[in-house]
């Protein structure tokens, strides 16, 4: 069965990855993705490594642009993570995880 | 055609628009105390580092610098504290270090099953004295250098003498890692570098 065509966000993979693995990568979370974290026992190391090796699978036009990514944490479990690239200043914004 | 090309011209530049966000703060502040326990997962305490910013929306956001030598300083820091690891402790050390359970029982032993850490970490089982000496070494090796303002050696492991508290005091909270972002000069290159140091209690 074929289903409904995804959009392929290559190019948003793309970016995000690079400006993820940049060494000098800012790193914000907002109080609502710290909570979230808490409650799922996430650390801001495991949301890293699973914006760096995630891929992006939805864009979102809100304030910012927010670009859902679906990465796993070292120990293979899934999370998904809404993030607001800035590439000009190489910062990532993390507005939630679950 | 020629007017083909200057639509896909025009979807180019939008399409680079619609990727690239631009900053919208408001206000920035350097935090004089920060409770980092969540994002770092060990009780970790930042002072005049963590920025607080506010964006023209309301939205607060916290920026630690150098995070990930943030997460390497508290797990040694840690280490050297001379009280029992607990579980979770254990599990975000081993993440940290990126080591999966099976790697990291090879490293300690190559007797040590991957369950048996996976029980360490879930306390179904207690880690005994030696391989969590061996444990707190592992760590301290493997994150020293990207922690390079904590002071320590590996004979300070051996001479640690670990308490356990909660067989007195179930409801026993380790006291947090104080952590302060400072600038040292490095021995090897004489660089001056920004490192994150142990804040000793007064």
């Amino acid at each position: 069965m074929v289903g409904a065509a995804q959009p392929h966000y290559v190019t948003e993979t793309q970016i995000l990855r690079r400006v993820a693995n940049d060494p000098n990568c800012g790193w914000r979370f907002t109080k609502h993705a710290e909570q979230e974290m808490g409650n799922d026992g996430w650390t801001a190391d495991d949301v890293k490594h699973a914006v760096m090796n995630g891929r992006v699978i939805l864009e979102e036009h809100k304030r910012d642009v927010l670009w859902r990514v679906v990465g796993r944490d070292f120990d293979g479990n899934q999370i998904q993570v809404v993030v607001a690239v800035y590439e000009g200043s190489i910062k990532i914004k993390v507005v939630t995880a679950f | 055609m020629a007017k083909h090309d200057e639509r896909r011209g025009e979807l180019r530049v939008l399409e680079r628009e619609h990727r690239t966000n631009n900053e919208k703060v408001e206000s920035e502040k350097t935090l004089p105390v920060y409770d980092a326990t969540v994002l770092v997962g060990l009780r970790t305490t930042v002072f005049d580092a963590a920025i607080e910013r506010v964006e023209d929306d309301g939205e607060v956001t916290i920026e630690l610098p150098k995070l990930q030598e943030l997460l390497a300083a508290a797990a040694v820091a840690r280490c050297l504290m001379p009280i029992k690891l607990r579980g979770a402790e254990i599990k975000t050390m081993r993440r940290l270090m990126k080591m999966t359970h099976a790697e990291l029982a090879e490293r300690l032993d190559p007797k040590t099953a991957a369950e048996t850490v996976s029980r360490w970490e879930s306390e179904a089982q207690p880690m005994g004295g030696y391989a969590e000496k061996v444990f707190r070494l592992v760590v301290c090796e493997q994150l020293k250098n990207d922690a390079p303002g904590v002071n320590y050696n590996a004979s300070m492991i051996a001479h640690l003498a670990v308490l356990d508290p909660w067989k007195a005091d179930e409801s026993f909270q380790v006291p947090p890692v104080g952590l302060w972002l400072c600038r040292l000069k490095e021995q090897c290159s004489g660089n001056i570098i920004d490192a994150w140091n142990e804040k000793k209690a007064a």
